[in-house]
Protein backbone atom coordinates (compact mmCIF):
# COMPACT_ATOMS: atom_id res chain seq x y z
CA UNK A 1 0.00 0.00 0.00
CA UNK A 2 1.36 3.44 -0.95
CA UNK A 3 2.27 5.85 1.81
CA UNK A 4 1.56 9.55 1.66
CA UNK A 5 4.49 11.84 1.15
CA UNK A 6 4.69 15.58 1.70
CA UNK A 7 6.86 17.42 -0.81
CA UNK A 8 7.70 21.08 -0.23
CA UNK A 9 7.31 23.01 -3.50
CA UNK A 10 8.93 26.44 -3.45
CA UNK A 11 9.30 29.16 -2.35
CA UNK A 12 12.29 29.01 -4.69
CA UNK A 13 11.56 26.89 -7.73
CA UNK A 14 12.60 27.19 -11.39
CA UNK A 15 9.01 27.61 -12.54
CA UNK A 16 8.11 30.28 -9.99
CA UNK A 17 8.90 33.88 -10.90
CA UNK A 18 7.97 34.90 -7.35
CA UNK A 19 8.08 33.07 -4.03
CA UNK A 20 5.11 30.94 -3.08
CA UNK A 21 5.29 27.71 -1.14
CA UNK A 22 3.09 24.65 -1.44
CA UNK A 23 3.03 21.58 0.72
CA UNK A 24 2.10 18.88 -1.77
CA UNK A 25 0.67 15.75 -0.15
CA UNK A 26 1.29 12.88 -2.56
CA UNK A 27 -0.09 9.40 -2.88
CA UNK A 28 2.55 7.82 -5.12
CA UNK A 29 2.81 10.39 -7.95
CA UNK A 30 -0.67 11.83 -7.44
CA UNK A 31 -1.30 15.04 -5.51
CA UNK A 32 -4.07 14.49 -2.97
CA UNK A 33 -3.81 17.86 -1.23
CA UNK A 34 -1.95 21.12 -1.74
CA UNK A 35 -1.62 23.65 1.09
CA UNK A 36 -0.45 27.06 -0.12
CA UNK A 37 1.77 29.38 1.89
CA UNK A 38 2.68 32.95 1.01
CA UNK A 39 4.17 35.70 3.15
CA UNK A 40 7.75 35.83 1.94
CA UNK A 41 7.62 39.32 0.43
CA UNK A 42 4.97 41.20 2.39
CA UNK A 43 5.81 44.91 2.26
CA UNK A 44 2.95 46.57 4.11
CA UNK A 45 2.25 49.03 1.28
CA UNK A 46 -1.33 49.59 2.41
CA UNK A 47 -0.12 51.07 5.68
CA UNK A 48 1.82 53.77 3.79
CA UNK A 49 -1.38 55.81 3.46
CA UNK A 50 -0.24 57.18 6.84
CA UNK A 51 2.89 58.60 5.23
CA UNK A 52 1.74 59.81 1.80
CA UNK A 53 -1.15 62.10 1.04
CA UNK A 54 -3.91 60.72 -1.13
CA UNK A 55 -2.53 62.25 -4.33
CA UNK A 56 1.07 61.14 -3.88
CA UNK A 57 0.05 57.66 -2.78
CA UNK A 58 -0.56 56.76 -6.43
CA UNK A 59 3.21 56.29 -6.76
CA UNK A 60 3.08 53.68 -4.02
CA UNK A 61 -0.03 52.03 -5.49
CA UNK A 62 1.68 51.74 -8.87
CA UNK A 63 4.56 49.89 -7.26
CA UNK A 64 2.34 47.15 -5.85
CA UNK A 65 3.28 45.14 -8.92
CA UNK A 66 5.75 45.50 -11.76
CA UNK A 67 3.57 43.74 -14.33
CA UNK A 68 0.18 45.34 -13.75
CA UNK A 69 1.62 48.62 -12.47
CA UNK A 70 -0.53 50.71 -14.78
CA UNK A 71 -3.63 48.82 -13.69
CA UNK A 72 -2.93 49.61 -10.04
CA UNK A 73 -2.41 53.30 -10.75
CA UNK A 74 -5.66 53.22 -12.74
CA UNK A 75 -7.53 51.46 -9.95
CA UNK A 76 -6.21 53.81 -7.28
CA UNK A 77 -6.88 56.92 -9.39
CA UNK A 78 -10.47 55.91 -10.11
CA UNK A 79 -10.92 55.01 -6.44
CA UNK A 80 -9.82 58.48 -5.33
CA UNK A 81 -11.92 60.13 -8.03
CA UNK A 82 -14.93 58.15 -6.84
CA UNK A 83 -14.16 59.12 -3.23
CA UNK A 84 -13.97 62.80 -4.20
CA UNK A 85 -16.96 62.76 -6.56
CA UNK A 86 -14.71 63.65 -9.47
CA UNK A 87 -14.77 62.44 -13.05
CA UNK A 88 -11.64 62.35 -15.19
CA UNK A 89 -11.77 64.13 -18.59
CA UNK A 90 -13.13 61.95 -21.38
CA UNK A 91 -9.89 61.90 -23.36
CA UNK A 92 -8.07 60.69 -20.25
CA UNK A 93 -10.59 57.86 -19.91
CA UNK A 94 -9.82 56.74 -23.46
CA UNK A 95 -6.07 56.95 -22.90
CA UNK A 96 -6.39 55.03 -19.66
CA UNK A 97 -8.30 52.29 -21.46
CA UNK A 98 -5.73 52.15 -24.27
CA UNK A 99 -2.78 51.87 -21.88
CA UNK A 100 -4.59 49.40 -19.69
CA UNK A 101 -5.12 47.18 -22.73
CA UNK A 102 -1.47 47.58 -23.71
CA UNK A 103 -0.62 46.45 -20.17
CA UNK A 104 -2.88 43.45 -20.62
CA UNK A 105 -1.06 42.53 -23.84
CA UNK A 106 2.33 42.85 -22.19
CA UNK A 107 1.22 40.86 -19.15
CA UNK A 108 -0.40 38.05 -21.14
CA UNK A 109 2.55 37.75 -23.53
CA UNK A 110 4.92 37.71 -20.58
CA UNK A 111 2.79 34.94 -19.09
CA UNK A 112 2.74 33.01 -22.36
CA UNK A 113 6.54 33.07 -22.32
CA UNK A 114 6.69 31.86 -18.74
CA UNK A 115 4.16 29.13 -19.47
CA UNK A 116 6.18 28.00 -22.50
CA UNK A 117 9.27 27.87 -20.31
CA UNK A 118 7.34 25.84 -17.70
CA UNK A 119 6.34 23.18 -20.19
CA UNK A 120 9.78 23.09 -21.74
CA UNK A 121 9.33 25.02 -25.00
CA UNK A 122 12.20 27.46 -24.69
CA UNK A 123 12.14 28.95 -28.19
CA UNK A 124 8.46 29.81 -27.74
CA UNK A 125 9.37 31.52 -24.48
CA UNK A 126 11.98 33.65 -26.28
CA UNK A 127 9.65 34.61 -29.13
CA UNK A 128 6.94 35.58 -26.65
CA UNK A 129 9.25 37.85 -24.72
CA UNK A 130 10.66 39.31 -27.94
CA UNK A 131 7.15 40.43 -28.84
CA UNK A 132 6.58 41.75 -25.34
CA UNK A 133 9.57 44.05 -25.72
CA UNK A 134 7.79 45.84 -28.55
CA UNK A 135 4.94 46.74 -26.18
CA UNK A 136 7.43 47.97 -23.60
CA UNK A 137 8.99 50.12 -26.35
CA UNK A 138 5.59 51.80 -26.79
CA UNK A 139 5.42 52.48 -23.05
CA UNK A 140 8.89 53.97 -23.11
CA UNK A 141 8.15 56.18 -26.12
CA UNK A 142 4.92 57.53 -24.66
CA UNK A 143 5.69 57.71 -20.94
CA UNK A 144 9.44 57.41 -20.48
CA UNK A 145 9.07 54.25 -18.41
CA UNK A 146 9.00 50.61 -19.41
CA UNK A 147 7.65 49.05 -16.21
CA UNK A 148 6.64 51.84 -13.81
CA UNK A 149 4.97 54.38 -16.05
CA UNK A 150 3.86 57.19 -13.69
CA UNK A 151 1.30 57.99 -16.35
CA UNK A 152 -2.05 57.79 -14.57
CA UNK A 153 -2.88 59.93 -11.54
CA UNK A 154 -6.02 61.02 -9.71
CA UNK A 155 -7.41 63.65 -12.07
CA UNK A 156 -6.48 62.05 -15.38
CA UNK A 157 -3.32 61.34 -17.35
CA UNK A 158 -0.12 63.30 -16.71
CA UNK A 159 0.87 63.62 -20.38
CA UNK A 160 -1.23 63.72 -23.52
CA UNK A 161 -0.48 61.30 -26.33
CA UNK A 162 -0.42 62.98 -29.71
CA UNK A 163 -2.53 61.72 -32.60
CA UNK A 164 0.62 60.76 -34.51
CA UNK A 165 1.79 58.66 -31.55
CA UNK A 166 -1.59 56.92 -31.39
CA UNK A 167 -1.43 56.23 -35.13
CA UNK A 168 2.05 54.82 -34.60
CA UNK A 169 0.75 52.49 -31.88
CA UNK A 170 -2.09 51.27 -34.10
CA UNK A 171 0.29 50.70 -37.05
CA UNK A 172 2.77 48.87 -34.84
CA UNK A 173 0.03 46.64 -33.44
CA UNK A 174 -1.18 45.80 -36.95
CA UNK A 175 2.29 44.46 -37.79
CA UNK A 176 2.72 42.96 -34.35
CA UNK A 177 -0.54 41.07 -34.71
CA UNK A 178 0.83 39.10 -37.65
CA UNK A 179 3.91 38.00 -35.71
CA UNK A 180 1.83 37.25 -32.66
CA UNK A 181 -0.47 35.09 -34.78
CA UNK A 182 2.44 32.74 -35.43
CA UNK A 183 3.22 32.11 -31.76
CA UNK A 184 -0.52 32.04 -30.93
CA UNK A 185 -0.89 29.28 -33.51
CA UNK A 186 1.87 27.32 -31.82
CA UNK A 187 0.32 27.75 -28.37
CA UNK A 188 -3.07 26.60 -29.59
CA UNK A 189 -2.19 23.88 -32.09
CA UNK A 190 1.23 22.43 -31.35
CA UNK A 191 0.90 18.80 -30.32
CA UNK A 192 3.53 19.01 -27.58
CA UNK A 193 1.80 22.02 -26.01
CA UNK A 194 -1.58 20.31 -26.17
CA UNK A 195 -0.19 17.12 -24.66
CA UNK A 196 1.07 19.05 -21.63
CA UNK A 197 -2.02 21.23 -21.11
CA UNK A 198 -5.17 19.49 -22.34
CA UNK A 199 -7.19 17.86 -19.58
CA UNK A 200 -4.76 18.99 -16.88
CA UNK A 201 -5.85 20.95 -13.79
CA UNK A 202 -9.55 20.91 -14.60
CA UNK A 203 -11.96 23.23 -12.77
CA UNK A 204 -15.67 23.19 -13.56
CA UNK A 205 -17.82 26.31 -13.77
CA UNK A 206 -19.39 25.40 -10.41
CA UNK A 207 -15.96 25.03 -8.83
CA UNK A 208 -14.65 28.40 -9.99
CA UNK A 209 -17.78 30.03 -8.57
CA UNK A 210 -17.45 28.06 -5.33
CA UNK A 211 -13.79 28.99 -4.92
CA UNK A 212 -14.23 32.62 -5.97
CA UNK A 213 -11.94 32.49 -9.00
CA UNK A 214 -11.71 35.57 -11.19
CA UNK A 215 -10.27 36.65 -14.51
CA UNK A 216 -9.06 34.26 -17.20
CA UNK A 217 -9.09 31.42 -14.67
CA UNK A 218 -12.86 31.81 -14.22
CA UNK A 219 -13.57 32.62 -17.86
CA UNK A 220 -11.69 29.49 -18.97
CA UNK A 221 -14.30 27.48 -17.07
CA UNK A 222 -17.21 29.25 -18.70
CA UNK A 223 -17.85 31.94 -16.06
CA UNK A 224 -18.18 35.06 -18.22
CA UNK A 225 -17.39 37.75 -15.67
CA UNK A 226 -15.32 40.68 -16.93
CA UNK A 227 -15.17 43.88 -14.88
CA UNK A 228 -14.14 45.85 -17.97
CA UNK A 229 -17.84 45.83 -18.81
CA UNK A 230 -18.92 47.28 -15.46
CA UNK A 231 -18.76 50.97 -14.64
CA UNK A 232 -15.79 52.64 -12.94
CA UNK A 233 -12.70 50.65 -13.76
CA UNK A 234 -14.44 49.43 -16.89
CA UNK A 235 -14.83 50.75 -20.40
CA UNK A 236 -17.58 48.67 -21.89
CA UNK A 237 -19.31 51.95 -22.75
CA UNK A 238 -16.28 53.10 -24.77
CA UNK A 239 -15.60 50.01 -26.88
CA UNK A 240 -17.53 47.03 -28.22
CA UNK A 241 -16.35 43.73 -26.83
CA UNK A 242 -17.53 40.66 -24.94
CA UNK A 243 -15.71 38.44 -22.43
CA UNK A 244 -13.49 35.74 -23.96
CA UNK A 245 -14.57 32.42 -22.50
CA UNK A 246 -13.98 28.72 -22.88
CA UNK A 247 -15.83 25.74 -21.44
CA UNK A 248 -13.02 23.21 -21.06
CA UNK A 249 -11.74 24.52 -17.69
CA UNK A 250 -8.28 22.97 -18.03
CA UNK A 251 -4.78 24.44 -18.41
CA UNK A 252 -5.20 24.56 -22.18
CA UNK A 253 -8.41 26.58 -21.85
CA UNK A 254 -6.70 29.08 -19.53
CA UNK A 255 -3.92 29.44 -22.08
CA UNK A 256 -6.42 29.80 -24.93
CA UNK A 257 -8.40 32.52 -23.15
CA UNK A 258 -5.25 34.59 -22.62
CA UNK A 259 -4.08 34.04 -26.21
CA UNK A 260 -7.44 35.30 -27.50
CA UNK A 261 -7.62 38.18 -25.02
CA UNK A 262 -4.40 39.57 -26.49
CA UNK A 263 -6.06 39.77 -29.91
CA UNK A 264 -9.15 41.29 -28.32
CA UNK A 265 -6.99 43.94 -26.66
CA UNK A 266 -5.46 44.86 -30.02
CA UNK A 267 -9.00 45.31 -31.41
CA UNK A 268 -10.05 47.44 -28.43
CA UNK A 269 -6.99 49.70 -28.76
CA UNK A 270 -7.57 50.11 -32.49
CA UNK A 271 -11.21 50.99 -31.92
CA UNK A 272 -10.50 53.46 -29.12
CA UNK A 273 -7.65 55.15 -30.99
CA UNK A 274 -10.00 55.73 -33.90
CA UNK A 275 -12.61 57.61 -31.90
CA UNK A 276 -10.73 59.23 -29.03
CA UNK A 277 -12.11 62.74 -28.46
CA UNK A 278 -10.00 65.88 -28.26
CA UNK A 279 -9.78 67.78 -24.99
CA UNK A 280 -7.86 68.09 -21.75
CA UNK A 281 -6.36 65.00 -20.14
CA UNK A 282 -5.94 66.23 -16.58
CA UNK A 283 -7.86 68.29 -14.04
CA UNK A 284 -6.54 68.86 -10.56
CA UNK A 285 -8.62 67.43 -7.72
CA UNK A 286 -9.14 69.98 -4.96
CA UNK A 287 -9.90 69.32 -1.32
CA UNK A 288 -9.63 66.43 1.09
CA UNK A 289 -11.63 63.21 1.33
CA UNK A 290 -14.50 63.76 3.77
CA UNK A 291 -14.40 62.17 7.19
CA UNK A 292 -16.05 58.76 6.92
CA UNK A 293 -16.35 58.88 3.12
CA UNK A 294 -15.95 55.45 1.56
CA UNK A 295 -15.50 54.29 -2.00
CA UNK A 296 -14.78 51.10 -3.87
CA UNK A 297 -13.78 50.40 -7.41
CA UNK A 298 -12.94 47.27 -9.32
CA UNK A 299 -10.58 46.94 -12.25
CA UNK A 300 -10.14 43.98 -14.59
CA UNK A 301 -6.42 43.46 -14.30
CA UNK A 302 -4.75 40.94 -16.65
CA UNK A 303 -5.13 38.28 -13.94
CA UNK A 304 -8.70 39.18 -13.07
CA UNK A 305 -10.75 41.46 -10.87
CA UNK A 306 -8.81 43.72 -8.51
CA UNK A 307 -10.85 45.34 -5.75
CA UNK A 308 -9.92 48.71 -4.24
CA UNK A 309 -11.42 50.24 -1.10
CA UNK A 310 -10.67 53.57 0.54
CA UNK A 311 -11.97 55.43 3.56
CA UNK A 312 -11.30 59.09 4.24
CA UNK A 313 -10.95 60.81 7.60
CA UNK A 314 -11.04 64.49 6.68
CA UNK A 315 -7.28 64.79 6.24
CA UNK A 316 -5.01 64.59 3.22
CA UNK A 317 -4.18 60.99 4.23
CA UNK A 318 -6.63 58.18 3.76
CA UNK A 319 -7.67 56.33 6.87
CA UNK A 320 -7.65 52.98 5.10
CA UNK A 321 -6.66 51.82 1.66
CA UNK A 322 -7.27 48.25 0.68
CA UNK A 323 -6.36 46.26 -2.44
CA UNK A 324 -7.59 42.76 -3.07
CA UNK A 325 -5.67 41.41 -6.01
CA UNK A 326 -6.86 38.59 -8.31
CA UNK A 327 -4.14 36.11 -7.37
CA UNK A 328 -5.22 36.17 -3.71
CA UNK A 329 -8.65 34.90 -4.60
CA UNK A 330 -7.37 32.49 -7.26
CA UNK A 331 -5.04 30.64 -4.88
CA UNK A 332 -7.78 28.45 -3.30
CA UNK A 333 -8.95 27.51 -6.81
CA UNK A 334 -5.39 26.64 -7.73
CA UNK A 335 -5.12 24.39 -4.67
CA UNK A 336 -8.29 22.62 -5.81
CA UNK A 337 -7.03 22.25 -9.38
CA UNK A 338 -3.89 20.58 -8.03
CA UNK A 339 -5.86 17.84 -6.31
CA UNK A 340 -5.66 14.64 -8.31
CA UNK A 341 -3.00 15.83 -10.72
CA UNK A 342 0.35 14.20 -11.39
CA UNK A 343 3.39 15.68 -9.69
CA UNK A 344 4.86 16.51 -13.14
CA UNK A 345 1.82 18.68 -13.94
CA UNK A 346 2.08 20.84 -10.80
CA UNK A 347 4.25 23.55 -12.44
CA UNK A 348 1.84 23.89 -15.38
CA UNK A 349 -1.20 24.21 -13.14
CA UNK A 350 0.48 26.82 -10.96
CA UNK A 351 1.56 28.77 -14.02
CA UNK A 352 -1.90 28.78 -15.57
CA UNK A 353 -3.36 30.84 -12.73
CA UNK A 354 -0.67 33.40 -13.64
CA UNK A 355 0.32 33.94 -10.00
CA UNK A 356 1.51 37.40 -9.03
CA UNK A 357 2.76 37.18 -5.49
CA UNK A 358 3.94 40.80 -5.27
CA UNK A 359 0.35 41.86 -5.89
CA UNK A 360 -0.97 39.31 -3.46
CA UNK A 361 1.22 40.34 -0.54
CA UNK A 362 1.49 44.06 -1.27
CA UNK B 1 -19.38 57.12 -17.62
CA UNK B 2 -21.38 54.53 -15.77
CA UNK B 3 -20.69 53.97 -12.09
CA UNK B 4 -20.12 50.84 -10.10
CA UNK B 5 -22.85 50.64 -7.56
CA UNK B 6 -22.06 49.61 -4.01
CA UNK B 7 -23.97 49.63 -0.77
CA UNK B 8 -22.74 49.71 2.81
CA UNK B 9 -24.60 47.53 5.29
CA UNK B 10 -23.82 47.93 9.01
CA UNK B 11 -23.98 44.56 10.76
CA UNK B 12 -23.07 43.05 14.11
CA UNK B 13 -19.87 40.97 13.93
CA UNK B 14 -21.68 38.14 15.73
CA UNK B 15 -24.09 37.94 12.79
CA UNK B 16 -21.49 37.47 10.07
CA UNK B 17 -22.13 33.74 9.64
CA UNK B 18 -25.85 34.36 9.16
CA UNK B 19 -25.12 37.23 6.78
CA UNK B 20 -22.64 35.16 4.81
CA UNK B 21 -25.06 32.24 4.59
CA UNK B 22 -27.75 34.54 3.23
CA UNK B 23 -25.37 36.05 0.67
CA UNK B 24 -24.19 32.61 -0.36
CA UNK B 25 -27.78 31.42 -0.79
CA UNK B 26 -28.47 34.49 -2.91
CA UNK B 27 -25.54 33.61 -5.19
CA UNK B 28 -23.25 36.43 -4.08
CA UNK B 29 -19.51 36.06 -4.65
CA UNK B 30 -17.14 36.74 -1.76
CA UNK B 31 -14.77 39.54 -2.74
CA UNK B 32 -12.63 40.14 0.34
CA UNK B 33 -12.60 41.01 4.01
CA UNK B 34 -10.29 43.29 5.90
CA UNK B 35 -9.84 45.09 9.21
CA UNK B 36 -9.25 48.74 9.91
CA UNK B 37 -8.23 50.73 12.96
CA UNK B 38 -10.08 54.05 12.83
CA UNK B 39 -8.12 57.06 14.02
CA UNK B 40 -10.88 58.24 16.32
CA UNK B 41 -11.97 54.94 17.76
CA UNK B 42 -10.27 52.27 19.87
CA UNK B 43 -12.42 49.58 18.33
CA UNK B 44 -11.59 47.77 15.11
CA UNK B 45 -13.70 47.95 12.01
CA UNK B 46 -14.09 44.70 10.09
CA UNK B 47 -15.47 44.68 6.56
CA UNK B 48 -16.74 41.87 4.34
CA UNK B 49 -17.57 42.51 0.67
CA UNK B 50 -19.88 40.46 -1.53
CA UNK B 51 -20.38 40.94 -5.26
CA UNK B 52 -23.48 40.34 -7.33
CA UNK B 53 -22.07 39.43 -10.73
CA UNK B 54 -25.50 39.61 -12.38
CA UNK B 55 -25.93 43.35 -11.90
CA UNK B 56 -22.29 44.17 -11.02
CA UNK B 57 -23.05 45.60 -7.60
CA UNK B 58 -21.03 45.15 -4.43
CA UNK B 59 -22.32 45.05 -0.88
CA UNK B 60 -19.88 46.08 1.85
CA UNK B 61 -20.89 44.75 5.29
CA UNK B 62 -19.22 46.60 8.15
CA UNK B 63 -19.01 45.81 11.84
CA UNK B 64 -17.15 47.31 14.79
CA UNK B 65 -15.51 44.93 17.24
CA UNK B 66 -13.50 45.22 20.43
CA UNK B 67 -9.85 44.27 20.12
CA UNK B 68 -10.30 41.02 22.05
CA UNK B 69 -13.54 40.05 20.31
CA UNK B 70 -13.60 36.81 18.35
CA UNK B 71 -15.00 36.80 14.81
CA UNK B 72 -16.41 33.73 13.07
CA UNK B 73 -14.68 32.60 9.91
CA UNK B 74 -16.72 32.51 6.71
CA UNK B 75 -14.14 30.29 5.00
CA UNK B 76 -16.33 27.17 5.33
CA UNK B 77 -18.95 28.97 3.25
CA UNK B 78 -16.49 30.80 1.01
CA UNK B 79 -13.17 28.87 0.85
CA UNK B 80 -11.43 31.81 -0.81
CA UNK B 81 -11.83 33.79 2.44
CA UNK B 82 -9.04 32.02 4.33
CA UNK B 83 -6.15 34.20 3.07
CA UNK B 84 -7.99 37.38 4.07
CA UNK B 85 -8.94 36.07 7.49
CA UNK B 86 -5.39 34.95 8.22
CA UNK B 87 -4.21 38.36 7.07
CA UNK B 88 -6.66 40.10 9.41
CA UNK B 89 -5.26 38.07 12.26
CA UNK B 90 -1.62 38.69 11.42
CA UNK B 91 -1.85 42.41 10.62
CA UNK B 92 -4.56 43.55 13.04
CA UNK B 93 -4.63 40.83 15.69
CA UNK B 94 -8.26 39.91 14.98
CA UNK B 95 -8.98 36.44 16.32
CA UNK B 96 -10.91 34.45 13.73
CA UNK B 97 -12.65 31.26 14.84
CA UNK B 98 -12.87 28.03 12.77
CA UNK B 99 -10.60 29.00 9.92
CA UNK B 100 -10.51 26.57 7.00
CA UNK B 101 -6.72 26.83 6.93
CA UNK B 102 -5.24 28.38 10.06
CA UNK B 103 -1.64 29.57 9.74
CA UNK B 104 -1.65 30.47 13.46
CA UNK B 105 0.11 33.77 13.02
CA UNK B 106 2.54 32.55 10.36
CA UNK B 107 0.71 33.71 7.25
CA UNK B 108 3.08 36.67 6.90
CA UNK B 109 6.64 36.69 8.19
CA UNK B 110 6.29 39.74 10.40
CA UNK B 111 8.74 41.45 12.70
CA UNK B 112 6.01 42.68 15.06
CA UNK B 113 2.69 41.27 16.22
CA UNK B 114 -0.28 43.05 14.62
CA UNK B 115 1.84 45.80 13.03
CA UNK B 116 -1.14 47.67 11.58
CA UNK B 117 -2.42 48.39 15.10
CA UNK B 118 0.61 50.54 15.90
CA UNK B 119 0.10 54.28 16.17
CA UNK B 120 2.77 56.46 14.48
CA UNK B 121 5.86 56.68 16.72
CA UNK B 122 4.75 53.84 18.99
CA UNK B 123 7.65 51.68 20.24
CA UNK B 124 6.94 47.97 19.97
CA UNK B 125 8.74 44.80 20.98
CA UNK B 126 9.70 42.52 18.07
CA UNK B 127 7.96 39.18 17.94
CA UNK B 128 11.01 37.06 18.53
CA UNK B 129 12.07 39.19 21.53
CA UNK B 130 8.60 38.86 23.02
CA UNK B 131 8.67 35.09 22.44
CA UNK B 132 5.67 35.27 20.12
CA UNK B 133 7.35 34.20 16.89
CA UNK B 134 5.27 31.39 15.37
CA UNK B 135 6.82 28.28 13.93
CA UNK B 136 6.19 29.29 10.38
CA UNK B 137 4.51 26.61 8.30
CA UNK B 138 6.47 25.72 5.20
CA UNK B 139 9.88 26.28 6.74
CA UNK B 140 10.37 22.56 7.00
CA UNK B 141 9.25 19.77 4.75
CA UNK B 142 5.94 18.38 5.89
CA UNK B 143 5.29 21.23 8.29
CA UNK B 144 1.90 22.13 6.90
CA UNK B 145 -0.52 24.58 8.54
CA UNK B 146 -3.53 23.19 10.32
CA UNK B 147 -6.33 22.43 7.88
CA UNK B 148 -9.87 21.83 8.92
Amino acid sequence: MATKTVIPFGPQHPVLPEPVHLDLVLDDETVVEAVPQIGFIHRGLESLVDKRDYKRFVYVAERICGICSFGHSLGYSELVESLMGFQAPERAQYLRAIFHELSRIHSHVLWLGLAADAFGFESLFMHSWRLRERILDVFEACTGGRVILNFCEPGGIVRDVEATELDGIVDMLATWRGEYGQIANTFLNDSSVRSRLCGVGHLSREEVIEYGCVGPMARASGYANDIRLAGIGGYGHLAEFAPVTSDEGDCYARCKVRVEEVLQSVDIITELAGKIPEGPVFEDIKGKPADGAEAITRVEQPRGEAFYYAKGNGTMNLERFRVRTPTTTNIPGMAMALRGCDLADVPNIIMTIDPCISCTER
Amino acid sequence: MTTQSFTITPIQAADILRVARERKAAGRRFVECHANRPYKDDRLEVTWSFANDDDQTVEVCEAFIQKDEVVDSVSHLYPCAFPFENEMHDLYGVTVRDLLIDYQGGFYRLHFDAPMLARPGEQRVPRHAAGNAPTTPGDQAGDAPATD
